[in-house]
Order: structure tokens, then C-alpha cells, then sequence
């Protein structure tokens, strides 16, 4: 009788397994006694065939054992293998419990030969070949896709945490080439009694490094949208971007600072795409650089003017594009410490309810806030629904407004009814009238329970990146973007006929002697929302920004949502799949 | 053994189309165990002279007379009167004696010792005494007495299983199994599948092999009797203990079926105990080392008069690449070869060329007065052919190329990724210039590449062949079939998984050993099958040529025996048993007088071709061995286990000088660089590391010593000699070859 307390030693078949198998032979009452000898002898023999068959696994250099493996062990003891469980994967035995006991089965179904014959002939398996790349040269492993990223995401992570499990990994990592940037001059680790001195961190890239940023730049802003596919494709694969990730996020957020001003919709455009590339680059971790990638992005979300001709050119999806970019930024970097989110609600905060703030950056910043996810929704944009319905209300019926503007209020409808009315719904009795809607949302009211009369209430509230191209790209424009569809968030390619091709840039010295201090550097970012109406907004990363995050009292009625916020964030990351 | 017919039968429907004319091997065979291939253990036909030392004289009597009551059961059974007359008369045995002869089968005698009267109860009883005083004792003694707790745990279980108390040996084993050492729960498992008398009877169990050595029966002199070193305080204090409790149970253990080798000097700690345990027999004894091992490397041949009439083939041989190339720097050219399948050589290695090519000459030089190197007539080596002259010079010519490594100047490692080979590829070997690289399969087939813009082309049909000038200049050339050229070829003809491949040095033949229990030899001319050698009877796990001309070859597999051949005789020339399990690799000593083996009983043994004799025996692996290697100047034995550990051991006196622990997983590829400065260690935690080698020999190269035995355990962990390590993706590494220009390469399957 199997001894349960007993491990891998002195385990025995179970009586019970040994009736069955005895029944399935056909052997009906096989009496106790029988079985338990049986049981006893057959687990016996088979410890003997997996113990050869064991051999026949290390010596074809393996950890799995095959039913092969067990043929070969039973060949050598002069019995007949046991034919057709020949399984590529894992044998798929199912469980099946019932009546207090428990089986393990294979399951084998009949099948018709008509079926086996008739079946169209499988697709012949790809055949072996050989590729070779160079693991390591001269002692140093390349930073290429073959081989695995020089420096791991956790290490990246823990390095932003802890900044001095640098300085103590460096002593072991010298000599054995890792490809990290050396700190200072190369100190050599002969006596231990050295003092190690923490220099200035210089970023020496190498000449192909130089390089690879000079072309990635140039074919992630210049015209030729093929190029720019396969350079956004290295952004999003390349493993050994590590270092170069300082000059990259620098890049755009020059670049962002510049074409807001010149209201170059299409190379903000690519300047998103880039981020986004970065984004999902499996072997970065980008918190070290956020206090230059969300300014940037934050921008292109609610700034008031994105491009030349604001009635005709769709800078909504580029609105809408980087509002999906902050939520996924928020969803990856968020924590406890450098509240990412909680700044970045406030950004959107302000905007919405600065009266003087223009429509377009209204809407940016309500796109913002319903990309963070319902609960935001709930806590920000709803009690504000009244005041912008007054605006929208003033601007559409009145008279004395631009087209633009016009358009932003038709926007803005929009995508409160797309976002919103699905929470206020459920969060508000079916009971509710127009009325009840009308004292409480005023000029909005309509467009509110319009929608849910339209949209039955199983309609789940938009996720945090749910996907709306629907919404975000109009069908006109989807075409031109499909080339690029699969790298990028399908942001639209402007229809302006006339994109400039070389983007008036700040200069960039690219070369080894760029010396950046990346450690703690803070600067203030400016968000240029209209005229005469800018606001900064300190940023930094981690630690240098404290005072600002932790302001004794916030204002009243934002306190505690805040909080309530941040835990909801930490569930839903928790539970996504990847962090 | 059940599964002996059915491959008697395959074995001797051999059919061999190439051995018409077989020629008497040059060499002496009076040792060796017998031109029909049955696996005659030579330990056995040898009487050991041995000379015991430890307290076990009592035991070493009895055993003489079982072993001479067994002969004299043979001669009765044979019907050889005479002879068993004069050897009663000899050996004064008594008629009432005699009558007392062992029953027909040796198994039953064998475990009839195991029968006793003593009171089941006792076992458990006599065993948790000995398990406390241990305890108890002072930590100096501690570790060395506590040696003795495995053995005597295995015998009393045994004797319990034997005398079918089996509850109680369940009760017994299940009590104790889990206080035993770690490193024996492998063993733990296969003894706890012995659960009844008719197992310990029937069993292939390594455990039969332990108990069949208690009387003697099988096996004279010491061999396999569990062996433990304990200082001669420790023995003393055991056995005073032994005497003043009166366990009469394990006193008997202790004396007859342990045999300790008692050494004077300081009882050793834990660590130092541990580490030379693990080998299913105990420890190796100080006998067993003691032969003088000539370690040192043939003279090379003179191969400045040998000019070579071509100086244009660096193409075509250059170590993974072309000589142009190996000057280019940047990345650029890098990823371009990575893409086109022939990375370049990056090393700028024409730098000080000339330096280098001096040190060669001195370095060879050095070897020839080498005092540890074999008379060159020990063993007879096959005269050099032009072929092989021309490759030396091309070798030679190469090595003036190669980088000088050193941990400060790590070699760049090209990695040849296998793709969707997963769980198929069972073995990768590369050609020695690294042109050719082999890959054996489950499937059983065997496939070659070419890695080199040369392909790999066939000869041409018998008629073609006629026409052509044999006087001249490219003969060789012209007997190739241009229309044949493919970049890789596929070879046919095991019916099982094939377990190693290895090229002969001239890259005309390629030998493959496989679960289908043959050795093959194939032409790479031809690409056909040339001979098939028959003589294992279960599956060939390794099959290795000699390095000198590809005459010689060993195999290694699992019916416990490792065999010497040469390619133009069916049958072996030497058979050298002695393991207690599967012989899992083997390898050629650099100078061909010696070969190495590893088995899964744990232990590495190095046997004499010459002799056939076991002249090391290497203790202290805890998993089955997987891979040896030499290193370059012949002197140290790099071994591998499925612990994954890798140990280094030193020939001359077979001390343990090493081990490096940083492994994850099986090691299943070990290669020294040409100059043998860097070692290189791969496996199955899809990393390959770098070791400076030069500084873990330093030690015992100035002393003129050799490894302290037992073991420094202060010195003995390397792992601080870690200069490289470099992760695969997903990759686990079959294979390491340092090219001539010491380029590493490595190459293994893509795990999905």
C-alpha cells in the first residue's frame, strides 16, 4: 500500500490503480492480497526502468525525460517498448476525481481512419539550421538580439531604486566584460585596499553607437516612412539601448519643446511613436528618464495648439495617442515613491479647471484623465462636468468663436460620452430622469443619458488602454498610417500636404565627449498652454522631487481621493500581466 | 542479465565488409581480456598483490577461502577432478569443508551471507547507538567516524531485506534515510527500491555489486569492498566504542564488508571529508594511485623539413573564418558575418606574430626532455602519413596566428545556435581546425556542416576515377565531384539515438557511437558507412579516436565496460572493466597511453592502454560523471557531473586540486584554450564561463608536488578564478572548441 509520508523512496502503486488497470484488462475481482503484490512488484520494476531511463536523458543532454527514454530502458532489459506514446510536448494525462478517489488518465479517443487518411498532410516541420553570432568579443558580449539584454531589466530597476548597487557591482563586474558604462577612469581592482572614488558618470558611446543614434534619429523624424518602420522597430527589439537612453530621451524632449512651438503636428507625431517604441522595449526600464519623457508627452496632450491649422489638421489623435501613452507610463512606473500618477493627475486637474485654459487643452486633458482608468473618471472628470458643459454650452450656442473651437467642443461630447456616460450610469440609479441628469450635470445632461439609453449598461468602462481607433483615427486617414500599423499606437500621418523633412532641431553634439549628469538632475519643464497662460511644473525623478510631491495639505476634496487612487493603481498593476 | 541474448544475437550476425584482411594488432595482449569481445573483467583475472593496511586481516582470510571455495565449485561443477584434488591438498581444506561449497549460483552465495539469526529489533536499535555516539564525538572525529554510517545503514538494511523482514526494513529505512548525507539521496532512491528478497536477487542495483564483494566471491583482493581513509585515532575510538557496547551487528559490518584504509595524521573536518566522498564504493584507496602515471606529451614530430609546396590555403582553414577578416574591427563587419554563417575572427592577431612563433619553437623544445613523458616506444603509434604531416604544418602554421590568452586578453566566442533542434540534438563535435561541425540526433541521424565557404563534396564514381592523372599536382582536387557540393550532408544507418561523434584528425572519417549499441566509421569521402564494430552490448554512450592519427579509439557505454579499438580490427584490443556502473564518457589521454573514464557509479578512472590496467581511480563526484577533458600539457583531468560541479584533478598522484561550484545545471562541454591558459566550461545553465586555469595550477606546478591529499579544502573551491561568463539567450551549450587561433566556439540547440 502506497506509503504517503514516504518521498521519492519506498513509494508504492496504489492497490487501488492496480484494480483499475486491472479491470481495464479485464480482470474483474482481483483479490487484495494479488493486488498488493502486484503493486509491490511493478513498482519495483518500475523504478528499475526509470532508473535507466534516466541515463538515456542525460546522455541526449536533456532535463526532460521522454517516453523515448523509457523505450530505450526497456529495450535494454529485453522488453518490447511500449509503441505510440511518442508525444512532442508534455504527455497530456487529465485528472478525474469523484467518489473519494482520484485518477490520473490518458485520454485516447477513438478516431474514424477515414479522418487519418482524409486529413490533409501536415506541414513539414522547419528544418535545422545553424546560425552563428558572436557571444562575446575579446572577452565583452555585444549588445545584440541574439544575445541576452547586457544589462537586465531587474538590474535596470534596482539601479534606479539603489544607486550605489552600481558602485558595488562595478568592482565584480570589471574584468569580466559586462558592457556597463565605466565609472570614471577604468580602477583596477589589483589590492582591495584601493579607495574607490565615485567620479561624474561619463557616457562614453562607442562609434557604432554614435552611429546607430544618428541614423535611428534621422529615420525616426525624417520622411521616408519605411525607414522610420524599421528604425521603430529597433527602438522596440534592440537589447542594447541601456546606454543610450539618456541621448534618446533628451532627443524628444528637445524635440517636443521645439515642434510644440512650431506647431509641427507630424514630427510630434513620430516624436510619440518613438516614446512609444521605448515603451514597450522589453529590456528598459525608463523611470530614470521620465522627468524628460512625461513633460514631453504631458505636452502633447494639452497643449493648445499642436499644429498649424487646428480646424483641419486631427491633432486629436495625437491627443489621444500620448493620452494612451501617460496611462501606460503610470501603469508601468507608478510606486509609492515617485507618484507618477498622482502628478500627473494634477497636471490634467489644473488644466480642466483653469476657465482660461483653451478647449483643446480641455480636451487633452480630459482624454488624459479617462485613459487613467474609471476610478479617475469618477473622482475628476465628473464633478467637473457641469463647468465645462457650461463652456461647451457658451461656445457652441454663442457666437464670436472659431471653428476650432467649435470643433473642440464637438470633440470634447464626444468623448464624454464615450468615457464617461458609461460610469456615470453605473454609478447613478436607472431610476434618474433627464431631470435628475439636468440639475446635476446641467448642459451635459444629454449627451449623458443619451448615451446610456444608447449603450445598454453592460458596457464595461473603458480600461485603462483600451484600444479606440475607431475613435481616435478617422477612417479617412487610417490608410496612409497602415503601413506603420503594427509598430506604432497608429497614430495618423497628417494629411498636410506639406511635412517639413528636416526638423529644425536643437543642436546635438553627438560624440564621446557628451557628458551628461544623469543622476538627480532636475529641471522645469514648461508647459506651454496659449498665450500669456504658462505654467511650470517642476519635474525630476525619484528622490529630488519630494518637496514638491508631499505638500503638507492638499486642497480638501483632493486628499483623499488621491490616496484612494493610488491604491486602486496598485492592484490593477499588480495584477497585470508582465509587472 | 535478461537483455545478454538479444544482443548476442545482434552481435554475432556482425557483418564487417572491410575486415578481409584483419592484421594482428602491433601490440601486447597477453593482458588483455580476450580477442571474442566477452567483457572479461582484467582486475579479475589479475590476483592483486595489494597489500592491506588497515585492521581487516580477519576478513581478508575468509574471504581467500571463499574465493578458493568457489574455484573449487567451478572445477567440481566442470568435472576437473585432478586439479580439485591438488587444490584441496594445497589450500588443507577438509573434506567436511568442502561438503560446505557454495550453491550453483554465485548470486545465492553471494547474499547467503546476509542471512544471520539476530533479532530484527536489534537492527534499528544498534544503529541509532552508532548514529548518537557519532553524534556525540568530538568534532575532530565526528566526520571521519561518521563515514562509516552510509555503509553499515546500506548493509544492515540489506541484511534486513534479505532475511524478509520487510516491514521492519521499511520501518529501518524510512527511520534513517533521512540522516544520511545529502549527496546520497540517488542512492537512497535505488537502494529504497529494493523492498523484498527477490529484488536484492534479480536486481541490476549497483547495491548487488556492494554486497557481492562481502565474501569475496566475485572479486579477490580489496576491490569492492566499500572503502573508507579514517586517521588511526579515529578507527581506535570507533572500535573501542564497537567492543565496549558490544554491537556485535555492526562490528561484523565494520570488519568484513568495510574496509578502512588508516592513514596517520590529523582526522580531517567535514569539508575535507565530503569532498572525496560520493563514489558508490567509497573512497579511492592510496594503492590505487600509487603507479607511476607518465603524464607528459609525446615528442612531436619535426615538421621544419616538411615545407609545404602551397602557402595559399589560409582561406580555407582559417580557424571559423577567413584571414582577411580576422583583421577588421568594427561592428559592422561583425554583423555582416554573423548573418552570412562565417563570423570573422576579430582578434588582431597579427600583432607580435613573430614573438609568438619563438615561444612555440621554445615551448616545444621543452617537451621533448619532458621527464613525465612515455618512452616513445611504450606504445606502438601508427608511423605519420603525408596527411597528416601536412595538417601538423597547417596547424603549426596557424598557432603562429593565434592570440595569446590570458585573463587580461579573453578569447571572443562565436556561438552556433542550432535552430529548431530542440530536444533533438543529443551531440554537437567540431572538426579539431573547427571547419566541420557534426551533429548526432535522436532520430539517429548524423549531420554535417560545413562551416567554411569550402563545401563538402564526394568522391567520384569508381569509373570516373580511373581517368584521372594520379601523378598529378591536384589529384585530390580532381577525385572530388564538383556536382556534389552541398554546405551540409546527412548520414545514414544507426537505428537508434546517437550518442557521440567524433572526427579522426585527418577529417577523412567521423565515428559515431549509438543506442543501437554499434560504433560506426564513416568516410568523409565517400560519406557512406565503412565499418560497423560490434562488441557492446547495450547502448555506446561515447566513442573517442586516439589524437594521434586516428588509428586508435575507445568507446565507453553501458554495460560497464570501456573498450580500446583500432579502426582495422572487429573486435577490441583491451577491455577495461572495473566501473560498478554505465561508462558515461571516455577520453584520450594527449600522448594516446592512457585513457580516462567516467562512469555513473560516480567515480573517474584512468586505465593503462598498455597494461589494460586501472591506474587512477578519482573520487569524489556526487552525480554521474558527464564530461572529461585534458588539459593541454597532459598533466590535469577536467571532470564534470550531473551535480554540476566540475573538478579538476591532478594525474600525477590523483589528488582533487579544484572544484569550481558556479554551475547551475549539467556541464556537458569542457575545452582548454590552445596554450592552455583559459579554460572553458559550458552546459546546460545556457552559460558559458571562463577560468583562469593558469593560476589554479600555479600552486602545484611550483612545488613540484602535485595535489595535497587529501585535498586543502581552504584552497580548493576555484570559483574566485572566474574571468568570463556569458549567457546565452536560450541556448543550453553542447559544445566548446578553441580553434587553433584560440577563437572559442560554442554551439548548442535553441530551446523553444
Amino acid at each position: 500500500m502506497g506509503d504517503k509520508e514516504s518521498s521519492a523512496t519506498g513509494t508504492v502503486l496504489f492497490v487501488d490503480s492496480i484494480k483499475s488497470m486491472a479491470e481495464s484488462v479485464g480482470v474483474a475481482n482481483l483479490e487484495d492480497e494479488a493486488a498488493k503484490e502486484l503493486a509491490e512488484d511493478v513498482s519495483y520494476r518500475l523504478k528499475l526502468v526509470v532508473q535507466d531511463a534516466v541515463k538515456f536523458m542525460e546522455q541526449a543532454r536533456r532535463t526532460k525525460l521522454t517516453p523515448a527514454d523509457i523505450d530505450y530502458s526497456l529495450k535494454i532489459k529485453n522488453i518490447e517498448p511500449l509503441y505510440g506514446f511518442q508525444v512532442d510536448t508534455s504527455t497530456p494525462f487529465r485528472f478525474a476525481s469523484g467518489g473519494g478517489r482520484e485518477l490520473h488518465f490518458m485520454e485516447e479517443k477513438e478516431v474514424d481512419i477515414h479522418d487519418v487518411v482524409g486529413a490533409p498532410i501536415p506541414k513539414i516541420p522547419a528544418d535545422i539550421v545553424i546560425r552563428s553570432h558572436w557571444l562575446a568579443i575579446e572577452g565583452r558580449q555585444p549588445a545584440i538580439p541574439e544575445n541576452p539584454p547586457p544589462q537586465s531589466i531587474d538590474l535596470q530597476r534596482s539601479e534606479c531604486v539603489d544607486p550605489a548597487s552600481k558602485l558595488a557591482k562595478g568592482n565584480k563586474s570589471n574584468g569580466t566584460g559586462s558592457y556597463t558604462p565605466t565609472v570614471g577612469k577604468p580602477i583596477k581592482f589589483k589590492s582591495s585596499e584601493q579607495v574607490f572614488v565615485k567620479q561624474l558618470a561619463t557616457h562614453e558611446l562607442s562609434v557604432e553607437q554614435q552611429l546607430y543614434y544618428k541614423e535611428i534619429t534621422e529615420a525616426c523624424v525624417g520622411s521616408e516612412e519605411t525607414r522610420r518602420t524599421e528604425a521603430l522597430q529597433s527602438l522596440t527589439n534592440d537589447p542594447g539601448l541601456y546606454e543610450m537612453l539618456p541621448r534618446l530621451c533628451t532627443f524628444i524632449a528637445e524635440g517636443v519643446r521645439v515642434n510644440v512651438v512650431q506647431c509641427n503636428l507630424a514630427l510630434l507625431i513620430y516624436l510619440m511613436r518613438m516614446v512609444r517604441a521605448l515603451l514597450d522595449n522589453q529590456t528598459l526600464y525608463l523611470e530614470k528618464y521620465l522627468h524628460e519623457i512625461i513633460p514631453s508627452v504631458a505636452t502633447c496632450i494639452v497643449s493648445k495648439q499642436l499644429c498649424g491649422r487646428p480646424e483641419h489638421d486631427n491633432h486629436w489623435a495625437l491627443r489621444d495617442f500620448a493620452a494612451r501613452l501617460i496611462a501606460q507610463i503610470c501603469k508601468t512606473y507608478n510606486t509609492s515613491t515617485n507618484n507618477v500618477q498622482t502628478r500627473i493627475t494634477r497636471i490634467f486637474c489644473t488644466a480642466l479647471i483653469n476657465e482660461k485654459s483653451p478647449l483643446s487643452s480641455v480636451y487633452g486633458s480630459i482624454v488624459g484623465l479617462c485613459e487613467l482608468g474609471p476610478e479617475v473618471i469618477k473622482t475628476f472628470v465628473i464633478p467637473k462636468l457641469k463647468d465645462v458643459g457650461d463652456r461647451l454650452e457658451l461656445c457652441l450656442e454663442g457666437v464670436g468663436h472659431t471653428q476650432a473651437d467649435k470643433a473642440s467642443c464637438v470633440k470634447i461630447r464626444h468623448i464624454i460620452a464615450k468615457y464617461v456616460a458609461p460610469i456615470v450610469k453605473s454609478s447613478r440609479p436607472a431610476t434618474d430622469t433627464l431631470e435628475d441628469y439636468k440639475t446635476e450635470f446641467g448642459y451635459l445632461a444629454q449627451v449623458l443619458k443619451t448615451q446610456d439609453a444608447k449603450a445598454p449598461s453592460s458596457t464595461p468602462a473603458p480600461g485603462i488602454l483600451r484600444p479606440t481607433p475607431q475613435q481616435s483615427i478617422p477612417a479617412t486617414q487610417q490608410h496612409t498610417s497602415s503601413a506603420s500599423k503594427p509598430v506604432m499606437g497608429a497614430p495618423p500621418v497628417p494629411v498636410r500636404p506639406t511635412t517639413p523633412t528636416t526638423p529644425t532641431l536643437p543642436k546635438f553634439t553627438v560624440g564621446s565627449n557628451v557628458v551628461v549628469n544623469s543622476s538627480g538632475l532636475q529641471q522645469q519643464v514648461t508647459i506651454n498652454l496659449g498665450e500669456g497662460d504658462t505654467y511650470s511644473v517642476p519635474t525630476g525623478s525619484g528622490m529630488s522631487l519630494r518637496p514638491y510631491i508631499s505638500p503638507p495639505l492638499p486642497r480638501a476634496p483632493c486628499a483623499p481621493t488621491t490616496r484612494h487612487i493610488s491604491v486602486i493603481r496598485h492592484t490593477s498593476a499588480s495584477s497585470a500581466v508582465g509587472f | 542479465m535478461e537483455g545478454q541474448g538479444m544482443y548476442d544475437n545482434r552481435a554475432s550476425s556482425g557483418f564487417m565488409p572491410h575486415q578481409q584482411n584483419q592484421q594482428q594488432v602491433p601490440m601486447d595482449t597477453s593482458n588483455s581480456a580476450g580477442q571474442n569481445g566477452l567483457p572479461v573483467p582484467i582486475s579479475a583475472i589479475k590476483t592483486e598483490d595489494g597489500g592491506t593496511v588497515g585492521g581487516s586481516g580477519a576478513s581478508g582470510e575468509r574471504s581467500e577461502k571463499q574465493a578458493v571455495m568457489v574455484v573449487l565449485g567451478f572445477l567440481k561443477k566442470h568435472n576437473f577432478k585432478q586439479t580439485e584434488e591438488w587444490l584441496k591438498k594445497e589450500a588443507q581444506i577438509t573434506e567436511s569443508e568442502s561438503k560446505m561449497l557454495p550453491s550453483d549460483t554465485d548470486v545465492q552465495s553471494v547474499l547467503s551471507s546476509y542471512a544471520s539469526d539476530e533479532n530484527p529489533d536489534e537492527y534499528s536499535s544498534s544503529y541509532f547507538q552508532l548514529k548518537s555516539f557519532i553524534d556525540s564525538s568530538l568534532d575532530t572525529y565526528k566526520y571521519e567516524v561518521g563515514q562509516i554510517l552510509w555503509p553499515v545503514f546500506v548493509h544492515l538494511y540489506l541484511e534486513l531485506v534479505y532475511n524478509s523482514h520487510e516491514v521492519k526494513a521499511s520501518t529501518f529505512f524510512s527511520r534513517f534515510s533521512k540522516m544520511q548525507e545529502t549527496f546520497y539521496e540517488a542512492d537512497l532512491v535505488s537502494l529504497g527500491t529494493i523492498m523484498k528478497k527477490e529484488h536484492l536477487i534479480n536486481s541490476e542495483n549497483p547495491f548487488r555489486i556492494l554486497s557481492s564483494s562481502l565474501t569475496g566471491v566475485s572479486k579477490p583482493g580489496n576491490s569492492g569492498v566499500y572503502v573508507v581513509r579514517m586517521s588511526r585515532e579515529a578507527l581506535s575510538l570507533l572500535k573501542r566504542f564497537l567492543q565496549e557496547k558490544r554491537l556485535k551487528l555492526i562490528q561484523n559490518i565494520v570488519q568484513d564488508r568495510i574496509f578502512v584504509e588508516v592513514y596517520d595524521g590529523i582526522p580531517r573536518g567535514k569539508a575535507a571529508a565530503h569532498v572525496t566522498a560520493g563514489h558508490i564504493m567509497g573512497e579511492a584507496l592510496r594503492h590505487d594511485n600509487k603507479t607511476k602515471v607518465y603524464y607528459g606529451l609525446l615528442k612531436e614530430p619535426d615538421l621544419q623539413n616538411f615545407q609545404m609546396d602551397e602557402d595559399d590555403d589560409d582561406a580555407g582553414t582559417g580557424g571559423g573564418g577567413g584571414d582577411k577578416d580576422s583583421q577588421s574591427k568594427t561592428a559592422d563587419s561583425q554583423k555582416s558575418d554573423a548573418t552570412t554563417g562565417t563570423p570573422a575572427g576579430t582578434q588582431s592577431e597579427k600583432s607580435s606574430k613573430k614573438k609568438k612563433s619563438k615561444k612555440e619553437w621554445m615551448t616545444n623544445k621543452k617537451a621533448k626532455n619532458d621527464p613525465n613523458a612515455p618512452p616513445i616506444t611504450r606504445m606502438p603509434l601508427p608511423e605519420l602519413r603525408d596527411i597528416d604531416k601536412i595538417e601538423k604544418a597547417k596547424a603549426l602554421r596557424e598557432s603562429a596566428k593565434r592570440v595569446t590568452l590570458s585573463p587580461e586578453r579573453l578569447p571572443s566566442v562565436c556561438f552556433y545556435t542550432v535552430l529548431n533542434g530542440d530536444q533533438q540534438v543529443t551531440f554537437i563535435k567540431w572538426s579539431e581546425d573547427g571547419t566541420l561541425m557534426g551533429v548526432g540526433f535522436a532520430s539517429s541521424i548524423i549531420r554535417i556542416w560545413s562551416l567554411t565557404p569550402a563545401k563538402l563534396k564526394k568522391l567520384k564514381q569508381a569509373t570516373d576515377l580511373q581517368d584521372i592523372d594520379r601523378e598529378a599536382d591536384d589529384v585530390l582536387v580532381r577525385m572530388m565531384d564538383d556536382r556534389s557540393s552541398e554546405s551540409d550532408r546527412y548520414l545514414r544507418g544507426h537505428s537508434g539515438a546517437v550518442y557521440s561523434l567524433d572526427f579522426s584528425p585527418d577529417k577523412l572519417m567521423l565515428l559515431s557511437s549509438s543506442e543501437d549499441t554499434s560504433i560506426r566509421l564513416w568516410s568523409l569521402l565517400t560519406w557512406t558507412c565503412l565499418v560497423v564494430y560490434k562488441g557492446h552490448l547495450f547502448p555506446v554512450w561515447k566513442a573517442v579516436f586516439s589524437p594521434h592519427g586516428g588509428y586508435y579509439f575507445a568507446s565507453a557505454g553501458h554495460d560497464r565496460t570501456a573498450r580500446l579499438w583500432a579502426t582495422d580490427t572487429p573486435q577490441p584490443l583491451r577491455v577495461f572493466a572495473g566501473h560498478y556502473s554505465d561508462v558515461t564518457t571516455i577520453v584520450f589521454h594527449p600522448n594516446s597511453n592512457y585513457v580516462a573514464t567516467g562512469s555513473s557509479d560516480r567515480s573517474v578512472r584512468l586505465w593503462d592502454c598498455v597494461s589494460g590496467n586501472c591506474v587512477r581511480l578519482m573520487t569524489g563526484h556526487k552525480g554521474s560523471i558527464q564530461t572529461l577533458c585534458f588539459s593541454t600539457d597532459g598533466r590535469f583531468l577536467v571532470s564534470s557531473a550531473t551535480d554540476s560541479k566540475v573538478m579538476i584533478w591532478d594525474m600525477a598522484n590523483g589528488g582533487l586540486l579544484t572544484m569550481l561550484h558556479s554551475h547551475k545545471a549539467n556541464v556537458y562541454s569542457i575545452a582548454f584554450s590552445k596554450e592552455g591558459s583559459i579554460l572553458a566550461t559550458a552546459g546546460l545553465d545556457n552559460c558559458v564561463r571562463l577560468w583562469d586555469f593558469m593560476k589554479m595550477i600555479e600552486d602545484v606546478i611550483s612545488e613540484e608536488g602535485g595535489a595535497t591529499i587529501p585535498p586543502d579544502v581552504k584552497k580548493i573551491s576555484g570559483d574566485n578564478l572566474l574571468v568570463g561568463e556569458f549567457y546565452t539567450k536560450s541556448t543550453s551549450v553542447f559544445s566548446l572548441h578553441f580553434t587553433r587561433r584560440n577563437i572559442l566556439l560554442a554551439s548548442g540547440p535553441f530551446q523553444h
